[in-house]
């Protein structure tokens, strides 16, 4: 059994990152002073109580050519927003799906999507696969392409 | 600077980015999933990791629930565009900005520890310039993890 301590500080080097080599828990493991099948199944009920919300590798998309992105907003009627949404989150192409509030008469779209692609064709495209496989023509969309970066930090969590 | 990645990487990155195994011999289990040798697959993940196409190796954690955030947008006369980004980057609660392709034009994220201090920041910001400005904080997330299928 982990104490708290030793919780901590697995969670702590899970986050900072493990080395790539034949067996990388081994070490931590040791230095943790559990055994690796205990550290293993620690890892594995932290993914499936979505204490973290994935493990493995994470990856700069910019630099393997995904630097295009665009949020892909859509006006879908309340009482299906759900069911739409919950649709569109399953796609590879895109990352981030949220319902937000509407700002009327400004702004009527209620769907956010964000699309990466490595052109801003490949991003349309894209967009035009997700729009006829899911039969979403008939909603109002509307896309908005970067043209440039001006700040772009990860998420704060340093309070 | 884009790498350039041949099939077999492309392969093997969207391997890696999810559901890593979690056993002694990850990389021999991943080597066998792809047909790889193993020695190709951790030579391979060393060089991206060297040139930095993978920047960490471990757990990714969901944002706290302690911090709230919203996405919020300017509509800015182009002439207007650079100092206006730069007084919306000049606030440390502001994450994102980008410039888009649209009569609202600017695009922010303003995260922060609390809901009154996220509004006085927006609040700060309509004090210093009279654009139009949208505020759309989230209802609902259905999918929130920036991994994406090569």
């Amino acid at each position: 059994m982990m104490n708290i301590n030793q919780q901590r500080k697995i969670l702590n080097y899970l986050s900072k990152g493990l080395p790539i080599c034949e067996e990388p828990y081994k070490a931590l493991a040791e230095s943790s002073g559990v055994s690796e099948a205990e550290l293993l199944s620690f890892i594995k009920d932290l993914v499936d109580s979505n204490v973290i919300s994935r493990f493995g590798m994470v990856i700069d998309h910019d630099l393997v050519g995904y630097e295009e992105n665009a949020i892909v907003v859509w006006d879908i009627p309340d009482d299906e927003v759900d069911q739409i949404g919950a649709l569109l989150g399953l796609q590879e192409k895109i990352s981030l799906c949220y319902h937000r509030q509407r700002q009327l008469p400004d702004w009527p779209y209620n769907l956010f999507t964000m699309i990466h692609g490595k052109t801003k064709h490949d991003v349309i495209t894209e967009l035009n696969k997700i729009v006829s496989e899911n039969g979403i023509e008939n909603y109002a969309c509307d896309v908005l392409i970067s043209t440039e970066t001006f700040k772009h930090s990860e998420a704060r969590t340093d309070w | 600077m884009t790498l350039k990645l041949s099939d077999k990487d492309i392969a093997l990155i969207n391997r890696v980015q999810n559901n890593f195994p979690l056993c002694e011999r990850p990389f021999e289990a991943i080597a066998e999933g792809l047909g790889e040798s193993t020695k190709w697959v951790i030579n391979r993940l060393k060089e991206l990791e060297e040139a930095k196409v993978i920047s960490r190796f471990g757990s990714v954690v969901k944002r706290k629930n302690d911090s709230f955030s919203t996405l919020a947008a300017l509509k800015v006369p182009h002439e207007r565009v650079k100092d206006i980004a730069h007084l919306v980057n000049s606030y440390n609660e502001v994450t994102h900005n980008y410039l888009r392709e649209h009569d609202y034009n600017l695009w922010f994220v303003v995260q922060s520890n609390s809901e009154k201090k996220l509004q006085a920041v927006l609040e700060d910001l309509s004090q210093h310039m009279d654009f139009p400005m949208l505020n759309l904080p989230v209802l609902e997330s259905y999918h929130s993890d920036m991994v994406i299928t090569l």
